[in-house]
């Protein structure tokens, strides 16, 4: 059996060295290009949500490429993320793949997870699968720590490119660190090196909160790498949805780590006042939460068609006007044009720049 | 506080509960306003206040909303999560309240319990009828009751919708109006489906193609039954009865072709859709999925129809 699994953002990364070390045969799909989105659009039902479309697309070249098994999470709505599995499934036979799907229908459960690393590992001992599966999400937390460096240094530094760099080394790193102490000790090199970076102190920054539907605001390929895009603009990104958040939710691998959704609910109340799915709760109590904090403007980005983020982007157009806050609500699809997003975003800054230094008025 | 104005907007979950609504209100002692059938100004007005790319039944709704709201006390828009236990609704009628207080400015006070049967269980009437009370100020037990009572008067098609379809497998399995020649089976959502401006009056084209439009509500049992054969158990209510129509009409020899009306960007029909197509070809049935949006006009869906119509009886002549 030769395992894939669709990307999402870099938790291919977190488990496939260390799935290997315990006899899985990893075939990670090859990093989703242009070719990856149309094999996924020709293939999809026209409607079908972006992250489905790429989904579909590594699926298909992971096959291509010797894979015969593939593992889909999956759950019980209300978003389409738990039936995708299933349609993919069926597109895949109609095109006379052969392989074999499994869907982790209880992504909450954590018996079910580590189940699931014992199935396809040679892990025969349930405590060795917890173990296993907690250095995964260790491992995932290092990754988005490393990227949350990124977007503090990133705005700030001096020779273009240098952070883009680290980061690249950081993921490296911690890619090799395939156990606690090795974790434990790269991180501090990984801090040590973004700290090595020569950055302009004395520059403020204009900050912009990054929130929307987690696999478009995790997956660089799906927003055209629009983080980089504003720290290129020099924009601090403050990320609202990090995918070892998500995780810390239901496993609670940080014991001390606030839950994110439960604090995005309450802070939501009035404008929200009851979860429609998907990241709806916290893209709005976050547009509050960044609000209040002081952050600039937010920008929630999205796939077209999808419902959950669209009842959210009503949602906070309506705290928009109301707290005269900017944001900035973007849809993404494989129609979307670079150029045309570029502009938006340099419209987006240079409105939040001229706000900060109080050039535009606030109404 | 009796001799309320409640206003309920005709649109998404009104085809399908709002003869329980109606009865619970009135007996309440409320006046209960709604909104006429939608018209192009009721979607203009609709569109106009959706911020994004909301699909057409909720910007209807929104202009249904838009209509009623300075003329009643209260607005009854319930947040139905979940009907029952295995199953949700999708993530915009989840967010509907939410919705309608975020596109509009002087809104009168909205009344919004939450259905959830998922979480509460049997306690989840209980739950809904909470605010209720609380709005119009009566006591809770009684609210409770009537609603209880009054709570399965809308759960058979409604009389409109009688007219609409014509009905098959029931009275020992004979179509009612086998004068004509051919069986359509149609599914789709009600609030798509019965808002005779939005299906673009659907049944009567079909029927004046000679074609009996067949729709029907599947039964519990049913449900079951087709939930067993489709790969995975379906978890919208709406978009479960949609797949389990299109199953009963696959097995039924009588019907010679299927139209899937959907909106056309509905998350949960985009998917349903496909299952459909799937098993519909499997049987070399004729299928059309038919999507409407503000932009379709009589004549193009009037043609579509005429065009299937057309190719099925090349096919069975
Ligand atoms: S089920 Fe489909 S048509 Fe109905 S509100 Fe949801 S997305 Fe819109």
């Amino acid at each position: 059996m030769r395992l894939t699994v669709p990307h999402m953002g870099l938790l291919s990364v977190a488990y496939t060295r260390v799935l290997r070390q315990h006899g899985v045969d990893m075939q990670p799909p090859p990093k989703a290009t242009v070719k990856t989105l149309n094999l996924g659009v020709k293939y999809s039902p026209e409607f079908a949500c972006l992250p489905f479309k790429i989904n579909l697309g590594n699926m298909m070249e992971a096959l291509d490429n010797g894979a015969d098994a593939i593992l889909m999470p999956g759950g019980y709505g209300p978003c389409r993320f738990g039936y995708y599995g299933i349609i993919q499934e069926q597109i895949l036979r109609e095109q006379g793949y052969k392989f074999t799907m499994s869907t982790t229908d209880n992504p909450d459960r954590l018996s079910d997870m580590i189940d699931t690393i014992r199935d396809i590992s040679q892990i025969k001992n349930k405590y060795d699968g917890y173990i296993v599966f907690f250095l995964i999400l260790m491992r995932m937390a290092a990754l988005d720590k490393a990227t949350a460096l990124y977007h503090y240094y990133k705005p700030r530094e001096i020779n273009r490119g240098d952070t883009d760099l680290t980061l690249k080394q950081a993921i490296e790193m911690i890619d090799l660190a395939d156990s606690y102490t090795k974790l434990f000790r790269t991180m501090p090199q990984v801090k040590k090196m973004y700290h090595d970076i020569k950055i302009d102190k004395s520059f403020k920054p204009v900050t912009i909160g990054v929130l929307g539907e987690i696999f478009v605001v995790i997956e660089p390929f799906a927003n055209l790498e629009i983080e980089k895009k504003l720290g290129e603009l020099r924009v601090e990104v403050k990320r609202g949805v990090w995918l070892s958040d998500w995780l810390n939710d239901r496993f609670r691998y940080k014991p001390f780590r606030r839950n994110q959704t439960k604090y995005a609910t309450k802070l939501a109340r009035g404008y929200l006042n009851f979860p429609s799915g998907g990241e709806s709760i916290e893209t709005v109590g976050k547009t509050i939460l960044f609000q209040k904090k002081g952050v600039d403007g937010v920008l929630h980005i999205m796939p077209f068609t999808c419902m959950p983020e669209l009842v959210a982007s009503a949602v906070i157009n309506r705290i928009s006007k109301d707290k005269e806050y900017p944001v900035l609500s973007m849809t993404f699809d494989e129609h979307v044009s670079e150029a045309n997003i570029i502009t938006r975003l340099e419209a987006f800054v240079d409105l939040l720049e001229r706000r900060r230094d109080g050039s535009v008025s606030r109404h | 506080m009796k001799n309320q104005r409640i206003g309920i907007p005709r649109g998404l979950l009104y085809y399908s509960y709002a003869e329980s609504w109606k009865l619970f209100f009135r007996e309440l002692g409320c006046e209960v306003i709604i909104s006429p059938e939608t018209h192009a100004d009721i979607l203009r007005e609709g569109i106009r206040h959706a911020t994004g790319d909301f699909c057409l039944p909720v910007k209807t709704f929104l202009g249904h909303v838009a209509l009623l709201k300075d003329s009643v006390d209260l607005l009854f828009i319930p947040r139905y999560v979940s009907v029952e236990r295995e199953s949700f609704m999708c993530p915009k009628m989840i967010g509907l309240p939410d919705v309608v207080r975020a596109c509009f400015t002087n809104l009168p006070g909205i009344v919004d319990p939450v259905f959830h049967v998922k979480q509460f269980g049997d306690k989840a009437i209980h739950e809904f009828t909470k605010p209720i009370a609380k709005a119009i100020s009566l006591p809770h037990p009684d609210v409770y009751t009537l609603f209880k009572k009054n709570m399965n008067s809308g759960a058979e098609i409604s009389g409109e919708q009688h007219r609409l379809s014509e009905r098959l497998l029931s009275e020992g399995g004979t179509i009612l109006s086998s004068h004509r020649k051919m069986n359509i089976g149609i599914v789709g959502r009600p609030y798509l489906l019965f808002d005779r401006h939005l299906s673009k009056n659907l049944f009567n084209c079909i029927r004046d193609l000679n074609a009996n439009p067949i729709f029907i509500k599947p039964a519990e049992p049913d449900i079951r039954e087709a939930m067993a054969v489709i790969p995975k158990w379906v978890y919208w209510d709406m978009g479960k009865e949609v797949v389990t129509s299109a199953h009963q009409f696959f097995k039924d020899d009588r019907i010679d072709g299927v139209i899937n009306v959907c909106s056309s960007t509905c998350g949960p029909d985009s998917f349903t859709g496909d299952l459909i197509r799937k098993r519909l070809n499997q049987r070399n049935k004729p299928y059309m999925a038919l999507s409407i949006d503000e932009h379709a006009s009589d004549v193009g869906i009037q043609t579509r129809i005429e065009a299937f119509i057309d190719m099925i009886s090349k096919v069975t002549a």
